[in-house]
């Protein structure tokens, strides 16, 4: 499985939101599903998937899936 | 005696070296806790790790360049021993006594690092780790002061009510990730902070409380550790004094 799609998959089951809804586009607050509750467990589980720490500006950054990619990257994690 | 019951889950215990923090460390380590002490010290730390068969972890709680790398490093050593923080023990920070005009803005912004600002990030950082598991449990320290206010301890007092709100407002935000935060106010306990009382200052504080006696950190450490353990599982946003009847009208 490629990053691409371990990001997917960890995005579809923390927001609890349908595969193709996860564009680079999506942001944070634009849907329901992605709320602030939802955000954390989002970041959890990031943290849990790519085995990454995630500091405290990270978090309030990560604001869409295109810049979780681009914070990803920083850790050593590479999307093609 | 019945015992509160731990899992033997990892705790991490700031001001574990001396004092209520130290007290606690020892309690919980008894009991087959993994206990994580903290301290300035990295010294005084190793040793009480080493003794206690716990994990060490020196930082300066005010320091948020320092609190970054120990939580880098605590979530290292947990994956190492395959597992995860559970609980957290915010013990440290110092009491300042002087007089309200006599009391410089350093003394001020002190008791605002150590008790808010220390308790604030070492909170946000362990609350995340125990995210990941769902469930966690911390507790803070107050003081009877809190509430109560008290003569020459305008800094300290405002700095420890803070603390309060802060406990109350973790616990409706945290809650919802299966993380329970409560707090516990001691009253006058006999550790290194009260060092400069006289003797007939001693005497007088006890004859204030019901109990007629100061309290010791065993007094506060059993309190802090019904809190982290399942005992307490229902509750949580509570704040619980410690004082042997101090507050009692």
């Amino acid at each position: 499985m490629t990053n691409s799609e371990r990001l997917i998959n960890v995005f579809v089951a923390s927001l609890n939101i349908k595969q193709d809804t996860v564009t680079d586009e999506l942001a944070y607050n634009t849907i329901p599903q992605w709320d602030s509750v939802a955000h954390m467990v989002l970041i959890a589980a990031l943290e849990q998937e790519f085995d990454v720490m995630l500091d405290m500006d990270e978090i309030i950054d990560m604001n869409s899936v295109k810049v979780a990619k681009e914070i990803l990257s920083k850790h050593k994690i590479e999307f093609i | 005696m019945i015992e509160p019951r731990l899992d033997g889950s990892a705790v991490l215990i700031t001001g574990a070296t001396r004092g209520i923090g130290l007290a606690l460390s020892e309690h919980l380590s008894a009991r087959g806790s993994l206990v994580i002490v903290n301290s300035r010290s990295e010294e005084d730390c190793n040793a009480l790790a080493s003794r206690l068969g716990g994990l060490s972890i020196a930082f300066d709680v005010t320091d948020e360049v320092e609190i970054k790398r120990a939580f880098h490093e605590l979530n290292g050593l947990l994956k190492k021993r395959e597992n995860h923080l559970y609980g957290l023990a915010h013990c440290a920070g110092s009491m300042l006594t002087s007089p309200f005009h006599f009391t410089q803005l350093s003394g001020l912004q002190q008791m605002v690092n150590e008790h808010i600002t220390g308790a604030f990030m070492v909170t946000q950082w362990s609350s995340k780790l125990m995210m990941r598991q769902k469930r966690g449990a911390i507790t803070l320290l107050s003081s009877v002061v809190a509430q109560q206010g008290s003569t020459g301890q305008v800094a300290y007092t405002a700095a420890k009510a803070a603390v309060e709100g802060m406990t109350k407002s973790l616990a409706k935000e945290l809650g919802q990730f299966g993380i329970r935060v409560n707090a516990v106010a001691p009253g006058v306990i006999d550790t290194s902070l009260i060092k400069e009382l006289t003797v007939a200052q001693r005497e007088e504080i006890q004859r204030a409380t019901v109990l007629k006696r100061l309290g010791n950190p065993d007094d506060v450490a059993a309190a802090l550790a019904f809190f982290l353990s399942n005992d307490s599982s229902f509750i949580t946003g509570q704040i619980l004094g410690v004082d042997g009847g101090l507050k009692l009208p």
